[in-house]
């Protein structure tokens, strides 16, 4: 019976959405936005399409999750709640239901995204240094994320708070936020947005990716002040299956969490099945990622 | 009249301590106190009732199921209501969110009728205009009202109450007695006490445990008969009272070996209770 479920689930989605941080969160997110309208930068538009607006409320989110489920610990409630029905594995299954409203949230905003950015089939051009040398250009029309791309947000929120149920069940500490904001930090910055690392399936294997095709260095050391990765082009296929790696992660998440009260057959086999799927997205991620697309050289 | 709650040789152990010492009781239908002194075993006799605490040895069996067991577990919390002595509440939500997380939690599903049920209770225990008030804002009386609701939530058959009235003024106290006493008739309450008072208004049965053991069964009348023509007042104190005070009279109330001219007056529970307890006044006792 799934019913209590999805009735907690509903109640603390209730809770989220009403959680005035979380708006508060939104509407850094709108700054950017803002910009990214006012400026007309296509690389700002494509990275808010790709889901990078909703790291700083997907981090809110988190936490909000993170003390609700320990809110019965907080408040002294688990002595009452170990004598009903529905038990702490149930629980964690309906906290996990409330990440849909983190979703729901997320492709609300996605919606928005689209309604004021308006994208075309391309968002824009832009020139990216391969060779400073020569001063030679690879000039690129960044597109409009494909159906998967544009989800890939919202399912990433979902990720983030499953991911927050999932530890906080096994260490049961607030504290447990500090990692996910080193980890939020890294996604919205090396890892992520800012990327400074060449293209490697470790970008596919974080909830949000870019995208972007890079080549290597052009021409300068790491270490000098403005060393940029050449982009090359923009991978389309993977998407398709980072959008499966990551329904798989959640369900693997959730499980993971509801192991650390019920260790019965069906959830071992949920387990070994969503654990299954994951490895098998992450294995197709590697094989169908592209890692280089040669360009013509275009004009400087 | 089948028993609600049958227990053999019910033995609890913290490591080298004894909290249960083979407890045997059954109990039925209406409101059974449990008196003793403090470490006596009351609590964790009542967190083994709410399935919250699994004895060391002997059984227990709630509605004929077997806490051991896990369905047999889940029948019985399915018509459990149980306020702990250390109730937490969230102090963020409102009474009525409170109940209602509660209610969720106690699998009642359809949204109206769980909304309709919340209502109910909290009429039940007198906090209708306050449901909306965030817990925080609440006094502490009320704040026990909303942990009685919550216990009362699908008319549960077996109700278990640690320390219900600890804390509340006499006004709250009478209260909450007036609600607990509603109860009586459909269900088992069994709740444990200092409150003497309490037992002896409104308890049909009142079993006393010293050291993990029961020490009296049986009802309030019977416990103050236990110490009928052992009560008497007298100007001053007697050295052959076990314990005496002084009233408001002025005089000395004891309990104890009367001399034969004594004024004996009619005994309480608490004089029962004192007796029975060695003269030792409650908490005095380890």
């Amino acid at each position: 019976m799934i019913g209590a479920q999805a009735q907690l689930g509903r109640v603390e989605g209730g809770r989220l959405l009403r959680n005035p941080a979380v708006w508060l969160a939104f509407a850094l997110s709108a700054q950017w936005v803002r910009s990214a309208v006012t400026n007309d930068d296509p690389e700002d538009r494509y990275n808010l399409l790709v889901g990078y607006g909703l790291v700083v409320p997907g981090f809110v989110m988190l936490l909000h999750v993170v003390l609700a489920v320990l809110r019965a610990r907080a408040s002294g409630t688990e002595e009452l709640f170990s004598t009903v029905p529905v038990g702490a594995d149930r629980r964690t299954v309906g906290h996990a239901i409330s990440s849909f409203a983190a979703g729901a949230l997320g492709t609300l905003w996605l919606v928005v995204l689209l309604v004021a950015l308006r994208p075309g089939d391309v968002l824009g051009t832009e020139r990216f240094l391969r060779d400073a040398d020569v001063l030679r250009w690879n000039i690129l029309d960044i597109p409009r994320p494909n159906v998967a791309q544009l989800l890939q947000g919202p399912m990433a929120v979902v990720v983030t708070m499953c991911l927050g149920v999932a530890l906080v069940r096994w260490i049961p500490s607030w504290l447990v936020v500090v990692p996910l904001a080193f980890g939020a930090m890294m996604q919205l910055t090396l890892a992520g947005l800012w990327s400074g690392a060449p293209t490697s399936i470790v970008d596919w294997l974080n909830p949000l990716s870019r995208g972007w095709v890079h080549d290597g260095w052009f021409g300068c050391a790491q270490s000098d002040d403005r060393c940029d990765l050449t982009v090359s082009g923009f991978d389309r296929t993977t998407p398709w299956w980072h959008a499966g790696y990551l329904v798989a992660l959640a369900v693997f998440l959730v499980t993971v969490a509801v192991l650390r009260h019920r260790r019965d057959r069906m959830t071992w086999a949920v387990f070994g099945l969503s654990l299954g799927a994951l490895l098998m997205f992450a294995a197709a991620q590697v094989i169908v990622y592209e890692r280089f697309t040669p360009l013509a050289l275009g004009g400087g | 009249m089948e028993p609600i709650v049958v227990t053999r040789g019910l033995t609890k152990r913290y490591g080298r301590s004894t909290a249960l010492a083979g407890v045997d009781l059954q109990l039925e239908r209406g409101i059974t106190a449990l008196l003793g002194p403090n470490g006596a075993g009351k609590t964790t006799f009542l967190r083994i009732l709410a399935t919250a605490l699994a004895p060391t040895t002997g059984s227990l069996r709630v509605f004929g199921s077997d806490p051991a067991d896990p369905g047999g577990r889940l029948t019985i919390r399915r018509q459990l209501g149980y306020v702990p002595q250390e109730l937490g509440l969230f102090d963020n939500f409102t009474a009525f969110d409170f109940v209602d997380y509660v209610a969720i939690l106690k699998e009642h599903v359809d949204r109206r009728a769980r909304h309709d049920e919340v209502r109910r209770v909290l009429d039940e225990v007198d906090l209708s205009d306050v449901r909306s008030k965030k817990i925080r804002q609440l006094s502490g009386g009320m704040r026990r009202r909303v942990g009685l609701a919550q216990a009362l939530l699908g008319d549960p058959a077996l109700v278990v109450l640690d320390e219900p009235t600890v804390g509340l003024d006499p006004e709250q106290r009478l209260r909450f007695r007036q609600v607990i006493s509603r109860q009586a008739d459909q269900r088992c309450v069994v709740l444990s006490t200092h409150m003497t008072e309490d037992v002896e208004a409104m308890c049909d049965r009142v079993v006393v445990l010293d050291h993990g053991a029961v020490a009296f069964d049986g009802t309030p009348a019977t416990l103050a008969g236990l110490a009928h023509d052992r009560v008497w007042v007298a100007d001053r104190p007697e050295p052959s009272a076990l314990v005496s005070w002084r009233t408001g009279e002025g005089r000395h109330r004891m309990v104890g070996e009367p001399p034969s001219d004594a004024e004996l007056l009619a005994p309480t529970v608490q004089d029962g209770y004192l007796l029975l307890n060695g003269g030792v006044p409650e908490g005095a006792s380890a």
